[in-house]
């Protein structure tokens, strides 16, 4: 069998994800205040590998996920927060189906981003392509970084 | 009959040759089950179009390999990185039971599905008894 690259980040999202998840129930439980639960987050079995890389007009977002039909794609965004949430589905599965090997992760999932201030929310634009997402979000103009001209007298 | 022949600027896209010596590989994930009348590969292969997957069969080893934008891809800065990057790579031995012409593959979504027949000696007969 082949060797695959341990990638510690995919393992680690999903540890935090049991730990989040574990502290959120004993706060409800015993906590005061009422949580502010988001249920795609409580549901989510699996969070999508993210890359974010900036340009000078913008921050650009890249999710993986391959194998996501775009109607079982939701993104949405609230309050300075970007949040993108879904399902992938199994392949159906008859009974005569028997599993080696399941390394891909399915079930639903979810990943939100608070956007900084210099994100100009009103013009992100997404689009799907090859099992990848990628979001676009222009920078404010006054975030841009600008040349300051120095005139000698 | 117009002679014109036009400058056309044709960049060489890297073949696979060259990407596998320069450039950094990954292994997919993959899934693998089987059913009576097959296995199943399913390799996640996001970023990568249709003409950029090769799957080669020889000594029956089984070489999934998929590029994708690598000299884009290294020059960002990035703000947050959890993927890795790099070209898709994986090899799998493959039985005798497989019957090799028959191998069929598909590119949905970034997800590679790779369909490997039995042979009819080894699909699972129920044998009657008169």
């Amino acid at each position: 069998m082949s060797l695959i690259k341990w990638n510690p980040a995919r393992e680690l999202l999903n540890v935090e994800r049991e730990f989040g998840k574990l502290f959120k129930d004993f706060e409800g439980r015993f906590g005061f205040g009422k949580s502010d639960v988001d249920e795609s987050y409580e549901n989510a079995v699996w969070s999508p590998l993210t890359d974010i890389h900036e340009t000078e007009n913008e921050f650009k977002l890249q999710l993986d996920l391959p194998g996501v039909k775009k109607d079982d794609l939701k993104i949405a965004f609230s309050d300075g927060e970007l949040k993108i949430s879904g399902e992938r589905k199994y392949e159906k599965e008859d009974k005569n189906t028997k599993y080696h090997r399941i390394e891909r992760a399915f079930g639903k999932y979810y990943r939100s981003f608070t956007l900084p201030k210099s994100a100009d929310a009103e013009k992100i634009k997404a689009e799907f392509k090859d099992g990848q997402l990628l979001i676009v979000i222009p920078k404010r103009e006054e975030a841009k970084p600008k040349e300051i001209a120095i005139s000698v007298n | 009959m117009n002679e014109q022949q036009e400058m056309v600027n044709v960049q060489e896209k890297r073949s696979f040759e060259e990407a596998l010596e320069r450039e950094s590989w990954v292994a997919p994930l993959v899934d693998i089950y089987e059913t009576s009348d097959e296995y199943v590969i399913l390799a996640n292969m996001p970023g990568v179009a249709k003409d950029e997957v090769k799957i080669k069969l020889e000594d029956g080893n089984l070489v999934l390999m998929g590029l994708i934008n690598f000299e884009e891809a290294k020059g960002r800065k990035y703000t947050l990185k959890e993927t890795e990057t790099g070209n898709y790579y994986r090899k799998f031995k493959i039985s005798d039971g497989v019957d090799e012409s028959k191998i069929s593959a598909n590119l949905e979504e970034g997800v590679l599905k790779v369909i490997l027949p039995k042979h009819e000696r080894v699909k699972p007969k129920t044998i009657e008894i008169k």
